[in-house]
């Protein structure tokens, strides 16, 4: 028997680690669509369709949220599980506000870059890579966003807005990724073949 | 008849297979609920009522039954004596692993 395959059944899943739990990054990828397309709309779409879509996604969430305890079962995760989830999201948000400030601070806000989509790209990656580690679609992901972001491409539309559409295609596709990894796993304690041994002894 | 080495002794209860991976995934968790130790063990759910039960009995995890959303849920967390013993038993399975490893003396 595997101890570090049994360890992992509980340190890799745990709820608040949402970065195994893929299918959350539909409703969020989805959010951050809406957030793009209510900008880029002119003039402005009507409040009202940005808080439908809103509830939409929250109910997304919530159904998702149920899937997953139904399937998975319910997890409270270690202190040190809480506490190191909770430091690299803080890291992943502290490099997006630093990524931005210095980019706008360097590059000035009207450049055919992206510093936001660049930013959140680098912060995604820092979170990932200080949570479990870059896996190989985490990279190409979010690292193709990142050199997409840097690149001179975004002259001509509202840059921010058009950033939200290319986040919300990561998170979603990132997402799917990551919920496959998980059912991966999974799957494989099945071959642990523990059915044969004997509850009476 | 060679004498028993006590220090080498292991921990039968928790020796038992299944019973070693339901302990070993609670140890890396605060608690887990029943459906998840089922998907992280693979065991049927008589199965692993028995293991929890035989556990529970001996003071090795607490079992607490509740409802969430309106659902009946188990849920199982390891006991101060369950840690250490969890602990203790993966720190004999690692010494008797490299004594196995250690070459024999002449």
């Amino acid at each position: 028997m595997d101890r570090r395959q049994l360890e992992s059944a509980g340190a890799n899943y745990p709820h608040m680690h949402m970065h195994m739990l893929g299918l959350y990054g539909v409703p969020a990828g989805l959010l951050w669509f809406l957030i793009g397309l209510f900008n880029l709309a002119k003039p402005s779409a009507e409040f009202w369709i940005l808080g439908g879509g809103a509830l939409l996604c929250l109910a997304a969430w919530a159904g998702i949220s149920l899937y997953y305890q139904r399937n998975f079962g319910r997890v409270t995760p270690a202190r040190s599980g809480q506490v190191r989830y909770s430091r690299a999201a803080g890291a992943g948000c502290a490099v997006f506000v630093a990524a931005n400030v210095l980019g706008i601070a360097v590059l000035g806000r009207h450049q055919p870059v992206s510093v936001m989509a660049a930013g959140w790209a680098l912060g995604m990656l820092v979170f990932y890579a200080a949570i479990a580690g870059l896996r190989a679609h985490h990279i190409v992901i979010w690292g193709s966003l990142l050199v997409a972001g840097l690149l001179p491409i975004w002259g001509g539309v509202d840059v921010d807005a058009v950033a939200c559409l290319a986040i919300g295609a990561a998170t979603i596709a990132s997402g799917l990724f990551d919920h496959r990894i998980l059912v991966r796993i999974f799957r494989s304690y099945k071959d642990l073949n523990l059915e044969d041994s004997n509850a009476g002894t | 008849m060679p004498e028993r080495n006590e220090e080498l002794a292991l921990d039968r209860l928790i020796h038992e297979p299944a019973r070693l991976a339901i302990m070993t995934v609670l140890s890396s968790v605060q608690a887990a609920d029943f459906v998840f130790l089922q998907r992280t063990t693979g065991l049927t759910k008589g199965n692993l009522s028995s293991h929890l039960a035989k556990l529970e009995e001996a003071g090795l995890v607490t079992i607490e039954k509740r409802f969430v959303l309106k659902k009946p849920n188990t849920k199982v967390e390891l006991t101060p004596e369950g840690k250490e013993r969890i602990t203790k038993h993966w720190d004999q399975l690692e010494r008797l692993k490299s004594l196995s490893q250690t070459p024999a003396e002449k």
